[in-house]
Order: structure tokens, then sequence, then C-alpha cells
């Protein structure tokens, strides 16, 4: 647009300063020669001065807020759905005024926010050559910086398989729940969120170290253990069962499992609600059961054990006992 | 860049393809008022916008734009039902007043346009640093991230804001 000097993306390094030097602000790292040297900054150029404008306009719209509605409202999860719209967009677009395209590029140095559906499993590459995936309803965070290589699970479960950090010296590899740290050793570990405070470690391969978080001392768990721990306290550690990792190849095992359990595990990936009567929580099932066809799962538990199905809705589908003969 | 496009063209653009629009939100909307709405903005933006591709590839470019409206509407009003419920729960002297609402509604619309396209991480520390004026030790320590972390958070969510800003 002639006759306006616009910052377009190319100018992203003068909005990249003005973030540094807030940053630097708020951090209370300026002293008295810091902000002469912000002072210097902000008059060295016209768009340093429009962008640090624009940085006050924002912390007076804050400002104008009554923090108990922005925290009711702003801070609320976005819907999957609309996030997904959002990156067509900014994928779709080219116009270089665009916020959201700038943001992309550093967006990328922070590390990305993933997310499955109900039903979805992802795999990840990672920026280490580790991999990660996330099964059914999850959601977490990569952070990679120069210290850490950091996942932040918010909910689900996720499975890591660690590679040798190439950085000198190698950076930690770990998996913060809200309930604590996991600490990689070298390995393939998965960590699953279970909702009501608790959080659960399966190792595969090699060891992890688990540290809740308001607990004093780490535990190690080697390979082929799995612990469930709380913010307090890690319970001791009890075998794995087989199989704990095959949803990442979008199966579920079940060797002898109560029904009730496997109902529960398979309610996972299924959207809607899934129930097992108690009356046949206690059958015993076996068998290698597809995570993407819940359907067939289900009609194949019907043809194998004396169960019925009974479907209220295409979302709502209860596992009962068989009617009574001749009732 | 852009430059005038003759009414006309936009005259043929808007017959060849607003049926097609319109079908197509109403499709992804289920509901034909809102689809005629939405297609309605969608020109008006390419009146004023005159970009060049509208022209070259006048279906990708409408959908693009009428995409980005629907988001702004499904936004907007799920903002709407989180303010309202937000305002149900407070206790009555609290309450702000039926003008000050409107006001405090376009500054939280505002906000959180600029802070959709953070992750959820960013966000929370970045309003949590913005609206309760947390320090970035106190962020750290409730969210369990090093300082470090937060500053980057914080960092990416400056940026975020500004480049819209400007």
């Amino acid at each position: 647009m002639p006759g306006r000097a616009a910052l377009s993306p190319a100018d992203a390094g003068v909005v990249n300063q003005a973030a540094h030097w807030l940053v630097k602000l708020h951090a209370g790292e300026l002293d008295e020669a810091g902000r002469r040297a912000l002072q210097r900054w902000r008059e060295q150029d016209p768009r340093h001065e429009r962008a640090w404008q624009a940085a006050e306009s924002l912390a007076q719209r804050f400002g104008s807020l009554p923090a108990e509605l922005g925290r009711a409202t702003l801070d609320r999860p976005r819907q999957r759905s609309r996030r997904a719209l959002v990156k067509s967009i900014v994928l779709a677009l080219t116009l270089p005024a665009s916020g959201a395209l700038a943001w992309r590029r550093w967006g990328g140095e922070l590390g990305a926010d993933y997310r499955t559906a109900t039903g979805e499993t992802r795999a990840i590459q990672l920026a280490d050559g580790g991999q990660l995936f996330l099964s059914s309803a999850s959601a977490a965070d990569v952070l990679f910086d120069a210290a850490q290589r950091l996942v932040v699970l918010h909910a689900g479960e996720l499975l890591v398989q660690t590679a040798p950090d190439s950085a000198q010296p190698p950076r930690p590899f770990l998996v913060h729940t809200a309930e604590g740290r996991i600490r990689a050793l070298g390995t393939r570990f998965s960590v699953r969120r279970d909702g009501a405070g608790h959080s659960r470690v399966t190792v595969l391969e090699h060891a992890v170290e688990i540290q809740p978080a308001a607990g004093d001392t780490p535990l190690r768990l080697e390979a082929g253990q799995q612990a469930s721990f709380s913010a307090s306290a890690v319970s001791p550690p009890t075998p794995a069962p087989a199989g704990a990792d095959a949803w990442v190849r979008g199966h579920l095992i079940a060797d002898g499992q109560p029904l009730g359990d496997f109902i529960a595990e398979l309610a996972r990936f299924r959207p809607g609600i899934l129930r097992c009567a108690p009356e046949v929580a206690g059958l015993r099932v076996s068998g290698v059961f597809q995570t993407t066809d819940t359907d067939r799962a289900l009609t194949t538990l019907a043809d194998s054990l004396p169960v019925a199905l009974r479907y209220r809705s295409r979302y709502w589908v209860s596992v009962e006992a068989l009617p009574a003969e001749g009732s | 860049m852009s430059s005038a496009a003759p009414a006309d063209a936009i005259g043929t653009l808007y017959r060849d393809h607003h049926g097609w629009l319109q079908s197509w939100l109403r499709r992804k909307l289920g509901c034909s008022h809102q689809a005629a709405d939405l297609a309605q903005d969608t020109f008006l933006r390419l009146i004023t916008a005159r970009r060049q591709e509208a022209f070259h590839t006048p279906r990708a470019y409408l959908r693009t734009v009428a995409h980005g409206l629907m988001v702004d509407h499904f936004r907007r009003r799920e903002l709407e039902q989180a303010y309202l419920d937000a305002l149900a729960a407070m206790p009555e002297p609290l309450a702000p007043s039926p003008e000050e609402r409107l006001a405090i509604f376009e500054t939280l619309y505002h906000i959180d346009s600029l802070l959709d396209a953070l992750p959820e991480t960013t966000r929370r520390v970045f309003l949590l640093s913005q609206l309760d004026g947390l320090t970035y030790a106190t962020i750290g320590e409730q969210l369990g991230l090093s300082l470090r972390t937060v500053k980057r958070h914080m960092h990416a969510g400056f940026a975020q804001c500004l480049a819209a800003l400007l």
C-alpha cells in the first residue's frame, strides 16, 4: 500500500526486537543502562517507536479488563476444528499483512501445540530425530530449547521414542504432566494422564526417572514396569501389560482382560458414550482389536461373549447381558 | 499487490459465484440465514480489498475469505457464551453496568482475536502475566515451567500481538 510505512513480515525483526525488550522489561532485567538502551532503540527508527506504541496500547487494553472476566473468557480451550480451520487459512492466504503468518515463523522455533480428536492417533517427528506418538483425545506441547527437550502432556496419552541428542552436552529429555516430571534415560516409554490427578508411566525400553511435582525422591522405573503417580507420590511399580504400546499401531490387545476394563479402554477411541453393564464387567476378553474401527470391535465382542449391544443412538452404546431366553 | 478492478468485473464475479458460495456456506453452517449473511460479507471484503487473486482463482479466494469470516463468527459466538456465563457467575455488586458490558466485550473480542493463534500454554502464560500481573517466576512455579521457558512463551505472545497490531 503506497504512502504507508507498513510493517510487513519482512520487518518481523522489529516486532521481534520489541518483544525482546518487553520481556526484559517485564522480567525486571533492565537496570538504568538497560533502560537507556531501550530508549535509544525506540528513537533509532520510527518503526521501533510505532511497535512500542502498539505494545503500550496493548497493555492499556489489558489494563481495562476486569481480570476475573478476562480469565473466564480468554483462557478457554479452543475448539480443534476451529484451530484446524485457522491453520488452513494461514496456509492458504498469502496476504502480506497477516500477523498469523509472522507468528508461524516464531512459532516454529518455540514448538507447536499438538492435539488429536477422539479416535485419532498421530505420529510426530521431533526435531532431535526422536518420535512422539499421540493417542486418541490427547494434547501436548513440544518445547525444545538449548537447555532441554521438553514435552508437556496436557491430556490423554503419548509415547516417546527418544533419539540420542546431537547437541553437546546432550540435553535432557523430559515429559511434564500436571503431576510431575518424567526424565528419559535413553528410552521408549508412554505417559498417560488419568484425569483424576494421576499420571501413569509405562517403560518399554531402558528406564525413566519419575519426579512427582511435590514429592522429594525421584523413582527409577525400568523396562517392563508401569507406575502411577500423583503430585505427591509414586505408587509401587507393577509389570506392564502386554501390548501397552499397541495403540501406536492402531491396535488394542486384551489378554484375559476384564470386559469392564476393556470397554473403558475402547471408549477412549470412540466418540460419545460407551458403557459396560456391571453384571458383565467381569467377563474376560482376549484378542486384538482395531482402535480405528470400534464398531467392529463391539460386534466381535457381541459375537464371542454372552453380551448384547444396546444402541440408544450412534453415540450412546451399552454393552449388556443377553436378555434371558424366552423373555 | 492490490489494484483497482473494474466494477463490472466484480459484478461478473458476483453473478458467477454468489450462488455457489452461499450453498457452500449453507452446507458448512447448516443455516441458510447465516450463509446468506456471510456470503454477503465475503463479497463486501472482496469489493474493499480488490485483490488480483480474487479474479484469477475466484472460488479458492472466496472460499478462503468465507472461511475466515466463518471462523470469526464461531469464535465470537464462543466468546459471547463464555462472557455471559462469566457475568452470570459474578456477584451482583461487582458486575459491570450494561454500558460497560458492551465496552468490555469489544475489548475481549479484540484481545481474543490477537491470542487465538497462540498455542494453549503460550496463551496461558501470557494471560497470567498480562491479566493477573503475575511475575515470570511465579508463572513458572504455577505451571511447572523454567523461567527461560516462560520468557520464550512471553516473547512469542508479544510478537504475535504486535505483529497483528501493526
